[in-house]
């Protein structure tokens, strides 16, 4: 069967949530993606299709809870949950003149940023755009700075035995050399699975800048999550995008990045952390569609117990795209003989003056430093241990939020087998 | 303190040592020479217990006890320490969580409680003045980074660190330029003592300038061929090596 349509999961879809009814037309067409498309060979939607889930309503977030999430104190702070922003949670300080930074739902000015087309991702947006009722709104206008990174807190969170969906769509809009420093935490607390999908769309202006950095850590067993995020690059401009997918039952990313105009460049970076039954699958897209553009990509990443990690890297360069400059590299561990990793570069190259390099392994630990380790006394496990923080600590390293790198090292620790033995973090990371 | 006889070891099935016997005593310094190819790295891993170098005849016993029955971080705890021709590097985890951790492996198995910070801190400050080495350098990744030289001088200071009974230095001055290999001898020097010994190692005689061995032997074809007194190094640093190996052969 190569469609989803009328399965439980569309027949169960509450017309009473919807924001736009043509958007519900649209998914309820194809329902969710199937295998048969390529982009999703490696990631069974099936079984969240068979199933129903509800508009999640409004949850209590508990405090004592959101405080162990470990997230900066110095960062402006929206908080959404289920799909819905918490005005109380949010914080918010002095901004710079012509700064937009508001829910969607309580903004006074409209912003849609047009985002690309996305033939892995289309089916799911639709299904967000049908129902997302909020999200980030951010718009820095020409030569301004956000003083303070601002984070935005994306939490799951159900008491009920009931599963429910929630959505949320973020657009983000930077003038010409401005600067934002973002960050995205996903966290859960779930009783029972439920279904988040997110979209990001972003334009980055001529020569600004902006970094996000994500962590997404949700319950193995309950956490489903679907997200995309989708950004345009203008001249000069520059993004870096560091991700740290540390969890959930079911995680699929897909990062578009497309460098329009020359000068842009383009860094990518990510770690991820399979567990359990969990499965999580990044695709990532870096179209080079202008000379003298610039591409940095950089994935790690383990799978342990019963987990599949996915990772696809598509880079394209366009005909024109004379003296790109790309470099793809990625790297896997499989931490039990049970867990599964499907890695795929893929370039697609239609200039013949570019530099384009890749390289991409899955393996297991370094004989060579395991012997180092354990020659200076460090028993085998720790020497494993260490060797494996060392694997993905050495990505993460990349990410540019300090906090949410610190926050995502010592979830990297506490997932790790023997991760207890290794010291505190601040200690082990270099 | 080591007693090696009759050994014979094997790389990939293919037989490198071809029975070796070295008696080496507290207090003393041995260097092993010899040309490329000679066995040298191999009676040095094979020391260390590193995996693939197999022990196919012959016994090491150190302080008495079978060396080659041992684990590496077992030699490690009973105070063996190898320095490393290559370093590994290990980025992502600092430099001064290694030493720790090593420092505090090596505690525990002599069943002393782990160092408290101000103990180590003050341990570390020192051992890195004595080697010329930065703070900077023990919050940077393990090795990451580093030149060849401050590879080796990171070696030394593991091993200041961890004040081994027996250090077996592999080329610990290959790629050494005249300061560091100056700072490297000085280290080892500081270390030399009447309860610990040395097997250094080495292609060069220009270590032993800085190093004063009491025994060295000349390896070649897996085998030692000649053993003496410093002046013997010398004797090579005159007139190479060639002499000796075709005198064996």
């Amino acid at each position: 069967m190569n469609t989803l349509a009328n399965t439980p999961f569309t027949e169960a879809l509450d017309p009473a949530g919807v924001q736009d009814a043509e958007a519900l037309a649209t998914f309820l067409n194809t329902g969710l993606p199937t295998k048969a498309l390529e982009a999703w060979k490696q990631t069974n939607l099936r079984p969240i299709a068979q199933q129903a889930f509800a508009v999640a309503g409004v949850a209590e977030v508990d405090g004592a809870w959101l405080d162990r999430l470990d997230t900066d104190p110095k960062a402006d702070r929206v908080v959404f949950v289920n799909g819905v922003a918490v005005p109380n949670l949010w914080r918010v300080g002095d901004l710079p003149d012509g700064v937009v930074l508001s829910a969607r739902s309580q903004s006074k000015v409209a912003l849609t940023v047009q985002g690309q087309a996305s033939a892995g991702f289309g089916a799911i947006d639709a299904l967000n755009r049908a129902y997302a009722a909020d999200g980030l709104l951010l718009r820095v206008p020409d030569g301004a700075a956000l003083p303070r990174p601002v984070q935005v807190l994306d939490l799951a969170i159900s008491d009920c035995e009931q599963q429910q969906m929630a959505h949320l769509r973020h657009d983000v809009v930077l003038g010409s050399s401005a600067q934002a420093v973002l960050t995205e935490r996903v966290a859960g607390r779930l009783g029972a699975a439920q279904l988040n999908t997110a979209v990001w769309t972003g334009q980055v202006g001529d020569n600004a800048g902006l970094k996000l950095s994500r962590l997404c850590a949700l319950p193995d067993d309950k956490g489903l999550r679907l997200q995309r995020i989708d950004l345009q690059l203008g001249r000069d401009a520059q993004a870096d995008i560091a991700s740290a997918d540390l969890g959930a039952r079911l995680l699929r990313v897909d990062t578009d990045v497309v460098l329009t105009a020359p000068g842009g460049e383009a860094r990518v970076s990510g770690v991820y952390f399979a567990d359990q039954g969990g499965h999580i699958d990044n695709h990532t897209r870096i179209d080079h569609a202008a000379p003298h553009t610039t591409s940095r990509e950089t994935f790690r990443g383990v799978a342990a117990g019963k987990s599949k990690a996915v990772f696809n890297g598509m880079v394209v360069v366009e005909q024109g795209a004379q003296k790109t400059d790309s470099d793809q590299q990625t790297a896997a561990l499989l931490l039990s003989d049970r867990a599964e990793i499907a890695a795929k570069p893929e370039l697609e190259i239609y200039a013949d003056d570019v530099k384009c390099a890749h390289g991409n392994s899955i393996g297991q630990l370094d004989d060579n430093a395991l012997f180092y380790l354990r020659s200076r006394g460090l028993d085998d496990e720790t020497a494993r241990t260490v060797l494996t923080f060392s694997f993905l600590n050495s990505v993460l390293e990349q990410m540019p939020d300090a906090a949410t790198r610190g926050a995502a090292t010592r979830l990297i620790r506490d997932r790790m087998p023997g991760g207890e033995r290794l010291a505190d973090v601040e200690e082990l990371a270099s | 303190m080591l007693e090696i006889k009759d050994l014979h070891a094997a790389v990939d099935g293919k037989t490198i040592l071809q029975g070796i016997s070295l008696s080496v005593q507290p207090g003393e310094v041995h260097a092993v020479m010899g040309p490329n190819g000679s066995g040298k790295s191999t009676l040095a891993a094979v020391l260390a217990g590193r995996p693939g170098y197999e022990a196919t005849s012959g016994s090491v016993h150190y302080q008495g006890k079978d060396l080659l029955d041992m684990d590496p971080e077992e030699r490690a705890a009973a105070g063996v320490f190898l320095g490393f021709q290559y370093p590994v590097e290990i980025p992502g985890v600092s430099n001064s969580y290694f030493l720790k951790a090593a420092v505090n492996a090596a505690r525990t198995a002599r069943g002393e409680p782990e160092i408290d910070a101000v103990s180590f801190l003050k341990d570390l400050r020192a051992a890195l003045k004595d080697m010329g080495m930065s703070d900077d350098m023990v919050k940077r990744g393990v090795n990451e980074g580093f030149s060849g030289g401050e590879k080796k001088r990171n070696e030394i200071l593991q091993m200041l660190m961890l004040k081994p009974t027996l250090a077996v230095l592999d080329e610990i001055d290959s790629g050494l330029d005249i300061d560091a290999l100056k700072v490297v001898g000085a280290g080892i020097n500081a270390l030399r003592g009447p309860e610990r010994a040395f097997v250094l190692v080495t292609h060069y005689q220009r270590l032993l300038d800085h190093v004063e061995p009491d025994v060295v032997h000349v390896l070649a074809g897996g085998k030692i061929i000649r053993s003496g007194g410093r002046e013997l190094a010398l004797e090579l640093e005159d007139k190479g090596y060639g002499w000796l190996t075709s005198e064996a052969a």
